[in-house]
This record gives C-alpha cells, sequence and structure tokens, in this order.
C-alpha cells in the first residue's frame, strides 16, 4: 500500500497511567492526504476502530511479538466516478476551464458546465467543483460525446468533476 | 453508470394522486364519513383510504421512483415495475373501496373484493419498496436520506401486511377468535405505521436531500446515529405495544408512552437539523416549495404535541383526530404539495430543455411557473388546514366541511399551476421551444 506511515507508540504513556486518545487524535489530526498512522499497543484499541471510521480511516492489525499489537490506519480512498466512455483521466491535458460552481443551487451548475463545453474546442478539460454530484448531468454529457471522472473531496463536501470534450455534435 | 435519468412515470402517479386528494377533499366537503359518522365508519374507511393510498402513498411513490436515483446517483433498478404498479394499485385502491362501500351498504359488491384489492395493493406495493430498496441499496455507502428511506420502506410493510390482514377480517373470509381483538390493537399500529412511520419517515429522508439542495446548506454534521435509533426503537415500541397488552394487561400504554416520547425525541433531532441547515444556508431567498416545505414542520410538531395531550386527556377534546388531520392535510400533504410544485417544473424543464442546453438560449426553472399565484394557492390551503384543525378540536362540523372546500380549491389551482408548467405554458414565447428541445407529454415523460 502506498501509504506513508507515521508512527505513535502509547505504550510507555500507559505504563505512565495516561489514557493516550488525547495524544492519538492530535496525531491524526496532524496526518496529511495520503498519509497514514502506525499505532502500537498493548492491546486491540477496538474503540478507536469506529472514531477512525468516521474519520475517514480503515485500518489493519497484526499482532507483535510479546502480545502487543499494531495498527496500521490509513485514509479510504474516496470513491472516483468516471462515464463508461472515459479513458484514463491522468492522460488528459491541463484544464482549460475552471468553474466554481459551489454557490450555485441545481440546476444553475448543469447549465453553466453545458454552456461552458459548447465554445471549447475538442479534446480540451474542463475542471469544476460542485456542491454535490450532477446526477442529472452526467448521462447529458455522454449523450453529447463528452467523458468525464469525478469524486468527493476529503471532506465530502466538494464533488470535482474533470470533463472532455467529445468531437460529437449531433 | 452514474446518473440518474428522468423517471417515465412520475408524472401519471402525481396525476391519479391529485385526482385522489381533489375527491376525497371534495367527500370530506359534503359531510361523507368522519366526523358525520364514526370514525370507524365504512364511510371514513373510504375517505382516509383515498387520502392515505390514493393521494399520499401515489405521492409518495412517485416522487421515490424519481428521487431515490437521485440519492443513490445510480440507475434506478426494477424500473420496469413502474407502471404496472400503478395500474395495481388504481384497481386495488378502487376494489378495496367499492369493497368499504358495500360494508356500508352504499354498493352490493361481494365483501370479497376487499382482500383482492388488498392482494394487489400488496403485490404492487412490494414492488415498489423492491426496487426502491436495491437502488438505494446497489451504492457501497448509503447516506441519511438514503437510511431513512429504507426504515420508511419497512414501516410500509408492515402497514399493508396488517392492513392487507384487516380486509380479510371485514371481509368475513378471515375468522378466528381473535379477529375482534385483532382490528382493535392493530387498528392504531396499521394507522401510525402508515403515517408516522412510512411517511413521515420517508418524508424526512427526502426532506433532508431536499432542503440541504435548494438552500445550499452543507450536507454534514446531521445526527445520524441518534435519529436513526431513535425512529428505529419508536417504530419498534410501537409494533411490540399490543402483544406488550396480551403479556401484561395495561402495559400497552406504557410502551405507547415510550414510543411517543421516542417519536418526540427524534423529532427534536430531526428539526434542529433542520434548523441548523436554514441557519448555514448559502441561498439566503427562500424559494416557495423550500418555505412552503418548512412551514408544514410545524404541523409535525402541533400534532405530536396533540398526540402526547391525547394520551393525556383522552376525553377532552377531539385531540386524537385533530392531530391525524394535522399529520395528513398539514405536515405530509403540505410537504407534499410543496415539493411537487418544486419537482414538477424542475423535471418538465430538464426534460424538455436538457437537449438543447448551452446550445440556444432556454428558460429557467422558475420561468416555467408563477410563484405570485403559488404563493396564493398555498396561503389559502394552509388557511384551510387551520381552519380543519380547529373545527375538530372544537367539534365544529361546518368548519370542517368548509375547510375541506378551502383546500380542494387550494389544490385545484395549484393543479392548474402544474398543468401549465407541464405544458412551458408560462415560458417566454421566444423561447419556449427552441429547436431541438423536447416538448414534454401531460402525464409521462418522453422515453429516452
Amino acid at each position: 500500500m502506498g501509504f506513508e506511515y507515521k508512527e505513535l507508540d502509547v505504550r510507555p504513556l500507559l505504563q505512565a497511567g495516561v489514557e493516550p486518545f488525547v495524544e492519538i487524535m492530535t496525531a491524526v489530526d496532524g496526518l496529511g492526504p495520503g498519509q497514514g498512522l502506525r499505532l502500537l499497543a498493548p492491546f486491540k484499541p477496538q474503540p478507536l476502530f469506529s472514531v477512525m471510521e468516521r474519520k475517514g480511516y480503515l485500518y489493519e492489525l497484526s499482532e507483535l511479538e510479546g502480545g502487543d499489537f499494531e495498527v496500521r490506519f490509513f485514509p479510504k480512498k474516496p470513491e472516483v466516478l468516471a462515464s463508461e466512455n472515459a479513458d484514463d483521466a491522468d492522460n488528459w491535458p491541463d484544464p482549460m476551464v475552471e468553474l466554481d460552481l459551489t454557490d450555485l443551487d441545481p440546476p444553475q451548475p448543469m447549465v453553466k458546465i453545458l454552456q461552458a463545453l459548447e465554445s471549447m474546442p475538442e479534446g480540451t478539460v474542463l475542471f469544476a467543483v460542485l456542491s454535490r454530484e450532477p446526477v442529472f448531468l452526467f448521462p447529458e454529457l455522454v449523450k453529447r460525446g463528452h467523458q468525464w471522472v469525478g469524486n468527493f473531496d476529503k471532506a465530502g463536501t466538494a464533488f470535482r468533476l474533470m470533463i472532455r470534450r467529445g468531437g460529437a455534435k449531433p | 453508470m452514474p446518473g440518474a435519468p428522468i423517471s417515465r412515470w412520475t408524472m401519471s402517479y402525481f396525476a391519479v394522486s391529485l385526482v385522489c386528494l381533489l375527491s376525497g377533499l371534495a367527500a370530506m366537503g359534503s359531510g361523507f364519513g368522519f366526523p358525520s359518522g364514526d370514525v370507524g365508519a365504512p364511510d371514513t374507511l373510504v375517505v382516509v383510504h383515498l387520502l392515505a393510498i390514493g393521494w399520499l402513498g401515489l405521492l409518495f411513490c412517485g416522487a421515490l421512483l424519481q428521487f431515490v436515483p437521485v440519492l443513490a446517483a445510480a440507475r434506478p433498478r426494477f424500473a420496469s415495475v413502474a407502471a404496472p404498479a400503478l395500474v395495481m394499485l388504481v384497481f386495488g385502491l378502487s376494489a378495496l373501496l367499492a369493497g368499504f362501500l358495500s360494508l356500508g351498504g352504499r354498493a352490493g359488491f361481494d365483501l370479497a373484493i376487499m382482500p383482492v384489492g388488498a392482494a394487489l395493493l400488496v403485490s404492487a406495493f412490494i414492488a415498489l419498496a423492491v426496487s426502491y430498496a436495491a437502488t438505494i441499496l446497489s451504492r457501497p455507502e448509503i447516506d441519511l436520506s438514503g437510511k431513512l428511506v429504507l426504515v420508511g420502506l419497512v414501516s410500509l410493510l408492515v402497514t399493508i401486511a396488517l392492513g392487507a390482514t384487516f380486509t380479510g377480517v371485514l371481509s368475513g373470509m378471515l375468522s378466528t377468535e381473535w379477529s375482534a381483538e385483532l382490528l382493535l390493537r392493530g387498528l392504531p399500529v396499521h394507522a401510525f405505521s402508515g403515517v408516522a412511520g412510512w411517511m413521515s419517515i420517508t418524508a424526512v429522508g427526502v426532506s433532508y436531500r431536499l432542503f440541504s439542495m435548494f438552500m445550499l446548506a452543507p450536507e454534514s454534521g446531521f445526527s445520524t446515529r441518534r435519529l436513526i435509533a431513535g425512529l428505529v426503537a419508536a417504530l419498534a415500541m410501537l409494533w411490540v405495544s399490543p402483544f406488550a397488552a396480551l403479556a401484561y394487561p395495561g402495559a400497552d400504554v406504557a410502551v405507547e408512552w415510550i414510543a411517543v416520547a421516542l417519536f418526540a425525541g427524534a423529532l427534536f433531532v430531526y428539526l434542529s437539523d433542520v434548523f441548523r441547515m436554514v441557519r448555514s444556508r448559502r441561498r439566503k431567498t427562500l424559494e416557495l416549495n423550500t418555505l412552503a416545505g418548512v412551514g408544514s414542520l410545524v404541523y409535525l410538531l402541533a400534532a405530536v404535541v396533540m398526540v402526547a395531550m391525547h394520551q393525556l386527556f383522552p376525553d377532552t377534546l377531539a385531540f386524537g383526530p385533530a392531530a391525524i388531520y394535522a399529520l395528513a392535510m398539514g405536515w405530509l400533504s403540505g410537504l407534499g404539495l410543496a415539493q411537487l410544485y418544486k419537482i414538477v417544473p424542475f423535471v418538465t424543464w430538464l426534460e424538455a430543455y436538457g437537449p438543447v442546453m448551452g446550445r440556444a438560449a432556454v428558460p429557467r426553472v422558475q420561468d416555467l411557473v408563477r410563484e405570485s399565484r403559488g404563493r396564493s394557492w398555498f396561503i389559502l390551503y394552509h388557511a384551510g388546514v387551520l381552519l380543519g384543525v380547529a373545527g375538530l378540536l372544537c367539534g365544529a362540523e361546518l368548519a370542517f366541511h368548509l375547510a375541506a372546500w378551502v383546500e380542494f380549491a387550494a389544490v385545484a389551482g395549484l393543479a392548474v399551476e402544474l398543468f401549465h408548467a407541464r405544458r412551458l405554458g408560462y415560458a417566454p414565447a421566444d423561447i419556449r421551444l427552441p429547436k431541438g428541445a423536447v416538448r414534454p407529454h401531460l402525464l409521462f415523460a418522453n422515453q429516452i
């Protein structure tokens, strides 16, 4: 797994009689995107699993020699949505148009995106940030021959959408 | 493929449901059934089921056909059940009503028509519920709205199972020594599972998404766990209360109290979430549908207070019937009409102008309605509901009948507005139908 792990050993804290929860949460809040946490503890930190899941982390557990545990928390990958006709978006050019549509209520984001696409040359890319998935836009994009990929940001509050202008002009 | 298509039959469901609402209001206004007749009289059953299944049931099912795929951002599963289910619901409801009329001596059908109608209704509702549930469950993660709709669907199943059993008892086909007991104890459970469980919880679920969508409020920070846990516990209490009475006579009252308290707690959680959404919204001026929708929440609060009063003082004023009326006509119908006023123009606009959007000038969604007219109809409607609640509380039958006609006029007015929206009647003439736009049918969406 391609995550970089920060390590936190709570065994000395527990030995000293200190409750390590705050320490752990401070460490978690300091994690960057794509970073995980390697936690060393003398027992399975069961209650922590659901707390971490709500914060967007999954875990792998392994038992160490001597009965201690190593837990590796790593970020959940946000689900990436894509149109069926989409090729590898890593090879798309940089966006030619960027739109922030988070302050528009439906259906305005859909209107703005379709308008912007009309004036763009074939093969160019539009990037838009919306406050939610534009579910009615997706079928229309495909019908017009465009490709798209998109996902929510880590906090789940913004949907990021990349659209590559297709050539079809029905 | 992610993304939601336009639902083909939603408008058909809406049209039939509006016809049922107008028929039900006309019947109420003419003094058919309660309060002129008894609460459990066959005439009352006709009106109640015309409104509960015909109006609210079809409205909710039609709305979910469109809304569930939006919620799940996925194509609908088993979408082909929509049209046959509508036909079965219409025939099933007609048979059920014919049975009630025969039960009251107003028609001469064999009472076996009731269970036959129930079988049609049960099949249709189960088919639709399976379709909605499969669509929601097709996503790896289910949000609060989706979970609430699933809880609502479970309540729907309990409601229709009880209802179908009652038709067996009432028609005499199911006759055992505990038939009378079953009716007596089961009826409140049937009514509350339907109104509070299936319809209110579903409405709450849908409203979370719609409110945040049209107020531009963040969809996070909701008290999901507490709300779901409270509602599931409340429903469980509601459903075990008749059995509690069998085990310990009198225990059902205590269990009912717990259920009421749990519902009230869930309501508090819901209202505080809505309040937070209203406060943190980024869209400052609210549209008519959101205002009318948030306004209908007041009835929900009033109804819970009246249910509690009914438990405390069962013999003072008609709190029970007034609470049911406030829930059905104020909260559920008020929210339903408010959302119809948004969904119909929105979906019509999408269908008509989706193909040419960005390529030609098109009207805005709000150009398909005249909000000033809509506002007058909503004010009139709620004046009618308030009059109806007051009439029931004070036992003033004339006021109750008058209230029904006031509501009738308002609903008819709104129906005309929706007709204009479907016909693109208010759209500016020069951009009404640019080349490539699709003229929508009145009663269903074009196959895309």
